[in-house]
């Protein structure tokens, strides 16, 4: 079934840049489906702990682990899907929030592909049906002419329709989404009085929202209402976190013919940089002023990953903190002069008293001092 | 694997029908452990009952087993130490606790109960000093961390060693099989105990407590009795497995250097306890389900339990104001109970409540501190209150109050109301009485009021000589003395302690640096006596005072700080108490913050002009070393050039030319400008004489122009414009007393030409007509007022 809709897509598995989750990791949905004993709710590909071992991992049937963090989260999640309210996805850019949403996705449907990336561009239709003009000019209203949104695709389907960034979405847009998630009903008016598209069974909806970005859209308390809400927050625990980037550059570079890691002192600069500057506490409990541009794991899985290109490709030596350093303004540091100040701060106090006694750390001071 | 053979012995050795010995392996105030507990003692019906609780607590046995006694209660213990602070530690039994089940059992089947801990003393000569707040005499930290428990907590997707105690244990509450359930406790903790490292068992004196607990089960299974339960915390009962061949000798029954007595304990203390490592958390959970499970005679139907929690939960809620809406509810129900079975368990437990009401009650962003979990959390902690019987005595603080009160000749041999004048400044003994009153009053034990006398808290009177207090002893006294008896055993012990658990309480309402409340605080200590012992307080003063970024409120501290340095009276500081330094701290402070004088928001001004009053003030008088006065004047010189607010300005001003650091013009030629500025609003072309009003009002008339400057401004208005002046201008002068204000009076009319008396009102001059009409108009008033009913309202002679 996963080949005959990637031929439907036209997704080829060889050469795209990034394939679905349910492409991506068919061996192992496979084997879980082929080890599931448990009950599943109608609809549903997976049993719920299926679903679960399916993000958290599970030795025995060699799945490996894809959300990091929050356990009870991730239950919480298959739970709110399978009731009555969508769940939504809210937190910090870059903790991972869309790829939890494609995981569930892919887990209980068999595809995360019914999307609708929000934005201010997007219209009612979008999120219910469209036409294809010429067809509707030719042949009047026909189910033929019309197109559907993911989301009523999803509803006939009895799967799980995504909305990112349901709250870029204008305020009548996401105003659809009130009756949609309520009466799990669409009406189709131009095909006849009586005609319209009840949801079956398996259907829900996972919204993923930024509430505290610039330009996003307040939402009502109506819509509110009828979402769970789960906020996934940026990973706790340093050395799990300098594990996970460490895990994540070497797979992004096993896209490259080179082989190459990051050594252990330039990793922990990348770690601490992040985390002293997202948290505004270094690790000995200095104060440190937090600039407002994201500093979440992924965007540090990309310095690093710049850093060892850099290294690798452009300079042709082994990565240092200087790497670190470079990468960092660029990469995090788009064009703020306040937080550019921040970080000279950072690096003036915090990174300074740190480079008398490593050489990463002087590495990262000197380049970050030479930039600025 | 020796780790393994130790886990395999315990579970094959916990009863022993050969010595008659039988280990209940528990964790304290869990309900699936008292449940065992309890059908364990049915069913074997021991002669003897061993519990781990400090042997000096046995005199208390009759006292727990009293019906009067209702849990949740505590044997506190309090321990005088010859260097250092005295300990406190309590021991809470609840209804579901196993040690409070195997008492009552063990009573109701005639067999013998005994405490075979350490005594309470060495337990907590045995903690480590730096502790804070309660110390509880149960400890069992291994169950909520370490290496197997976070390994067998990932393995089974629990998030810590509560959710993966609950879901191992409590979901097995009500299970008949007690052998099983009390060996699988008992594996579960030997395997907790086999990955405990070394260097953490002697943190409790582990050895030398078990050696003491294995000697006393020697001694009783020597005698042969029959068999004997021994309920201790499961992670000792590895080490009790062979008493029979312990060399350990037990120390003579109930000696202890610590008084010990039962006090009627709360959900509330016990868990705050549970913070030190005691037990299961949130005692009102664990105590319905207990009461549930109790009720049915067997497993508790977790659907029905689940439905009735949240039930009650969101009727509470609604009568507090919080509505939870029915969908939200059903939604919290569900959620829990889907995410039970899909964590495998029979129905949903505490943490899967939690998720289930932060799935459905939270809409938006977590930022960890949710005001509903917190709403749930305070739920299911619960606030019961236990009761002691008469029989126990009462708590030594009563007797200690009691006699204190005797002491200083207050009259409690009834419960009238009487009337006290105690000479405070001249007589020691009167002054002693004083402080006893302030120090009951601490306590909120409602046994003295002050009617009357200096206000030493509000600085007003404090010259005065005698103060008044009302008194009476009466039960209500004592029960609030019990209450009381949490923080210790004397009056001034728990004076001192109440302070402290107060400044707890206001940093846990996020007012940590409350300076003006911790300075009350510390001057009812100081009023109550407690003269050294408020040293630590005053350390936290010193931290607040460091970390403040109010200018008002670390002014009046300061002022606060040198009148008391400088009192004489009751505030007075002991010998050894220095304020000095923390008083210069206030100063250096004060200073930094004066830079923000100028960046004030309106409705900071006030306080910044009354703080500017007191410290100018004491400023003006002041002849130590110990301030740098020219610090304070380069300060305020500084906020003036950078544009304060009108009256902040007026008020620096003020200060200088009071001082004579500026010449005496500065003063009309700063209020001219704004007076006749050209602000539209004229009412804030006065905010410079509030300003200066507020520093001192005499300069009003003591320097030549001020007057002159108003006059003319006034002089200047229309009609209209004074109108809407006067409520402001009045406010302005509301500064000035009424001799001052007479003198302004007389100042201005003489500037007129004339006296004050001439701009006096008088009407002499009425003529017949007039007369007659007031005549007329004064009897239709009258009967109009009678008509009415209002005759009670008519003053004066009838017409």
């Amino acid at each position: 079934m996963d080949e005959e809709d990637a031929m439907d897509l036209k997704t080829d598995v060889t050469t795209a840049q990034r394939l679905p989750a349910e492409l991506r990791y068919a061996d192992e949905l496979t084997r879980l489906r082929d080890a599931d004993n448990d009950p599943k709710p109608a609809g549903w590909a997976l049993s719920p702990r299926a679903v679960r071992r399916f993000i958290l991992g599970d030795p025995k049937l060699d799945v490996s682990r894809k959300f990091y963090g929050d356990d009870p989260l991730v239950d919480r999640c298959i739970v709110a899907l399978m009731g009555h309210q969508g769940l939504m996805l809210v937190g910090e850019p870059g903790t991972a929030k869309s790829l939890l949403s494609e995981l569930l996705a892919a887990a209980i449907s068999g595809t995360s592909r019914l999307v609708v990336q929000g934005s201010a561009g997007v219209i009612e239709d979008h999120l219910r049906y469209g036409w294809n003009y010429a067809l509707l000019l030719a042949e009047g209203p026909s189910e033929r002419a019309l197109i559907p949104s993911p989301v009523l695709t999803a509803m006939q389907n009895g799967q799980i329709a995504r909305i990112e960034e349901l709250t870029r979405c204008a305020p009548e847009v996401q105003d659809a989404m009130i009756s949609l998630l309520s009466e799990k009903t669409v009406a189709l008016p131009e095909l006849g009085a009586a005609s319209e598209v009840r949801a079956e069974r398996g259907f829900n909806v996972i919204a993923t929202a930024n509430l505290r970005d610039l330009g996003v859209n307040e939402m009502s308390s109506a819509l509110k209402r009828r979402f769970n809400f789960e906020t996934v927050a940026p990973i706790a625990d340093a050395a799990f976190e300098k594990e996970l980037i460490a895990k994540q550059v070497r797979d992004r570079m096993a896209e490259y013919d080179m082989k190459a890691d990051l050594p252990e002192d330039v990793l922990d600069v990348v770690v601490s940089v992040f985390r002293d500057l997202r948290t505004g506490r270094a690790a000995d409990g200095a104060v440190v002023a937090q600039p407002k541009s994201v500093m979440s794991t992924a965007e540090a899985v990309n310095v690093a990953h710049g850093a060892l290109l850099d290294a690798s490709y452009l300079s042709g030596d082994a990565p240092t903190g200087a790497h670190v350093a470079r990468q960092l303004r660029g990469v995090v540091f788009k064009d703020d002069a306040e937080d550019a100040r921040k970080l000279r701060a950072y690096v003036d106090t915090i990174a300074r008293a740190r480079g008398r006694t490593s050489r990463a750390w002087a590495a990262f001071h000197k380049a970050a001092k030479d930039d600025g | 694997m020796r780790d393994e053979a130790l886990i395999h012995r315990v579970r094959d050795r916990l009863f022993q029908p050969d010595t008659g010995l039988y280990l209940a392996p528990i964790r304290h105030h869990s309900p699936a452990c008292a449940w065992a507990v309890r059908a364990m003692i049915r069913d074997l019906r021991p002669s003897h009952v061993m519990i781990e609780a400090p042997h000096d607590l046995a005199h208390l046995i009759p006292h727990l087993l009293d019906p009067d006694t209702v849990p949740p209660v505590a044997a506190a213990s309090l321990l005088d130490q010859k260097d250092g602070p005295r300990l406190a530690a309590y021991y809470p039994f609840c209804a579901h606790s196993p040690e409070w089940i195997a008492l009552r059992e063990g009573a109701a089947i005639g067999a013998e109960v005994r405490f075979i801990d350490l005594g309470s003393d060495a337990k907590m000569q045995g903690r480590d000093d730096d502790q804070k707040g309660p110390q509880s005499l149960v400890q069992e930290q291994a169950f909520d961390s370490g290496d197997y428990i976070r390994a067998l907590s990932d393995r089974l997707g629990c998030r810590d060693g509560f959710e993966l105690w609950d879901h191992l244990f409590e979901t097995r509450l009500g299970d008949p099989d007690w052998r099983g359930f009390l060996q699988d406790v008992g594996t579960y903790c030997a395997a907790l105990r086999a990955s405990t490292p070394s260097d953490q068992f002697d943190v409790t004196n582990d050895d030398a407590r078990e050696a003491h607990m294995a000697a006393c089960l020697r001694d009783v299974l020597a005698d042969g009795a029959g068999p004997v339960v021994c309920v201790i915390g499961g992670f000792h009962a590895a080490a009790l497995l062979e008493p029979v061949t312990t060399a350990g000798k037990t120390r003579a029954g109930g000696k202890s250097d610590a008084a010990s007595y039962l006090i009627r304990y709360g959900y509330k203390d016990m868990d705050a306890l549970m913070g030190y490592g005691a037990g299961l958390p949130q005692p009102a959970y664990y105590q319905s389900l207990w009461d549930h499970a109790d009720a049915r005679g067997q497993a508790p139907d977790w659907q029905a339990f689940a439905h009735d929690l949240t039930q009650e939960f969101a009727h509470k809620m609604r009568g507090d104001g919080h509505g939870i809406s029915v969908p939200a509810q059903v939604e919290m129900l569900r959620s829990a109970e889907t995410l039970a079975r899909l964590r495998g368990r029979p129905g949903a437990l505490r943490y899967d409540l939690f998720d289930g009401l932060t799935s459905a009650l939270l809409k938006g962003e977590d930022s960890g501190s949710d005001v509903w979990r917190e709403r749930f959390t305070e739920y299911l902690r619960g606030h019961a209150l236990g009761d002691v019987s008469d029989a126990a005595g009462q708590p030594p603080i009563v007797a200690d109050a009691m006699a204190r009160a005797r002491a200083h000749r207050f009259d409690v041999s009834d419960g009238r109301r009487r009337e006290r004048s105690l000479d405070i400044r001249r007589k020691l003994a009167h002054l002693a009485a004083s402080r006893f009153a302030h120090a009951m009053a601490v306590l909120d034990s409602g046994f003295a009021t002050r009617s009357g006398g200096p206000d030493f808290q509000n600085a007003k009177q404090t010259d005065l000589l005698f103060e008044r207090w009302e008194y009476a002893w009466s039960p209500r006294v004592e029960g609030q003395l019990i209450e009381a008896a949490v923080h210790g055993d004397t009056v001034p012990a728990a004076c001192l302690a109440k302070l402290f658990a107060d400044r707890q309480a206001l940093a846990k309402d996020g007012r940590a640096d409350d300076l003006p409340a911790l300075l009350t605080m510390f001057k009812r200590g100081l009023l109550a006596g407690l003269g050294t012992e408020l040293t630590g307080f005053l350390t936290e003063i010193e931290g607040a005072i460091s970390r403040s970024a109010d200018f008002a409120d670390t002014a009046k501290a300061m002022v606060t700080l040198h009148g008391i340095e400088a009192s004489r009276g009751p505030l007075s500081l002991p010998d050894g108490l220095d304020i000095t330094s923390v008083m210069q701290q206030a100063f250096a402070r004060m200073i930094y913050l004066c830079d923000d004088l100028p960046n004030m928001r309106d409705d900071a001004i006030q306080p910044c002009l009354d703080a500017l009053r007191l410290v100018s003030e004491l400023m003006r008088g002041f002849e130590g070393d110990d301030l740098d006065k020219t610090l304070f004047d380069d300060a305020l010189d500084r906020a003036a050039l950078a544009d304060p607010a009108p009256e902040l300005l007026g008020a620096i001003t003020a200060i200088a030319v009071d001082a004579g650091r500026k010449p005496d013009h500065t003063l009309p030629d700063l209020l001219k400008a704004q007076l006749n500025g050209s602000a539209p609003d004229l009412p804030t072309r006065l905010a410079g004489l509030r300003g200066v009003l507020a520093i001192s009002p005499s300069l009003l008339w003591t320097v030549d122009g001020v007057l002159d400057a108003l006059d003319e401004f006034l002089n200047g208005v229309t009609d209209d414009g004074f109108l809407e002046l006067l409520p402001h201008l009045r406010l302005a002068l509301s500064a000035l007393s009424p001799r001052e204000a007479d003198l302004v009076a007389a100042a201005l009319t003489r500037r007129h030409g004339g006296s004050a008396s001439s701009y006096t009102a008088h009407f002499h001059d009425v003529d017949a007509s007039e007369a007659a009409l007031g005549a007329k108009v004064d009897a239709e008033l009258r009967a109009g007022l009678m008509a009415d009913g209002l005759d009670g309202w008519i003053i004066g002679g009838g017409a």
